[in-house]
């Protein structure tokens, strides 16, 4: 073959591969191209479901947060208000142990009779009964003396009487009217009961201050 | 004359079937593209989707996390506050006693 047939021929040969080769290229790219915009448009399309689950979970974990932080500064403040029961609690029983200890010193029937006196002022004398526990009916009280004083204080004759019934406390006196209509128990366990509350408020401002 | 060309007769028509397979190759190309490009977009928004739900948990896990150390911080403040508490308490227990005995007839 003439060399100058043969170069045509390797021209037209050239041409077409680098042709074949661009044609190749060129559907490769676009291929590429389309299935980058695709991709594309799948994120977009799931920018807003993404933006609503991550909405979603800001929210949850701010309630998470709120629920778990909340959940335990209760439990500390119970931890706090508890201890200070507690020791309130000590407080009022150590009160209490001193009471009952008290009420076996020999200062106590002195003591009793301005339990009894007070109780019967404050039921506006008359005939009264006294009831009083096994230990401090055997005390020698000057019953006649409050009467008189009661009496005297209430512009009511009043005459106190003991009862043979006996009560079941730690100390101080129940006192009821003769018809045992009205009744006041000043024992100690009852007084403490009545002044718990305002008791353990003032324990309070002393104990933690 | 006839001979050359017959040759590049021959040469075009082979350049005619490297083109034509070219151009089948690209088809083929595209098609297969066209295949792929739902499940490329389906993909893609699958993707996204499963990253933004991992990402929410662990915005969860990391809120759960940051609340148990705030947790441990209010607790242990409180545990110190108890110690104080305890502390003021045992001074002035027996001032405390002595005022709710005031209340009584007992002094």
């Amino acid at each position: 073959m003439e060399p100058e047939l043969q170069r045509i021929l390797d021209r037209i040969l050239t041409n077409a591969r680098e042709d074949a080769k661009s044609i190749v290229l060129e559907a490769r790219k676009s291929a590429e191209m389309m299935l980058e915009q695709q991709k594309e448009l799948g994120a977009q399309k799931a920018a807003e479901r993404v933006s609503y689950i991550l909405t979603k979970a800001r929210g949850e974990a701010d309630t998470i947060r709120g629920m778990i932080c909340s959940d335990v500064r209760r439990k500390a403040s119970w931890m706090v208000l508890s201890e200070k029961e507690r020791l309130i609690t000590d407080v009022l029983d150590e009160a209490k142990t001193r009471l009952v200890a008290l009420a076996k010193t020999d200062r106590y029937a002195s003591e009793l009779e301005w339990i009894i006196r007070d109780a019967g002022n404050a039921l506006g004398g008359g005939g009264l009964q006294v009831f009083l526990n096994e230990h401090d009916a055997t005390l020698p009280l000057k019953l006649g003396t409050i009467s008189k004083a009661i009496s005297e204080e209430t512009g009511n004759k009043t005459e106190l009487k003991l009862s043979q019934e006996r009560t079941e406390t730690s100390g101080g006196a129940v006192i009821k009217t003769a018809d045992g209509k009205i009744t006041l128990d000043n024992t100690f366990e009852a007084m403490l009961k009545r002044r718990e509350r305002e008791l353990r408020l003032k324990i309070a401002r002393i104990l933690f201050k | 004359m006839p001979k050359a060309l017959d040759a590049i007769v021959n040469g075009e028509s082979e350049a005619e079937r490297i083109k034509s397979e070219a151009i089948a190759e690209a088809q083929k190309i595209r098609k297969e593209a066209e295949a792929w490009a739902h499940r490329t977009y389906t993909d893609a928004y699958e993707q996204a989707i499963a990253k933004a739900e991992e990402e929410a948990i662990e915005l969860k896990k990391s809120a759960r996390e940051n609340a148990d150390c705030e947790a441990k911080l209010i607790l242990k403040e409180a545990k110190k506050q108890i110690e104080v508490i305890r502390a003021k308490a045992k001074n002035n227990f027996e001032a405390a006693v002595k005022a709710a005995l005031s209340e009584f007839y007992f002094k």
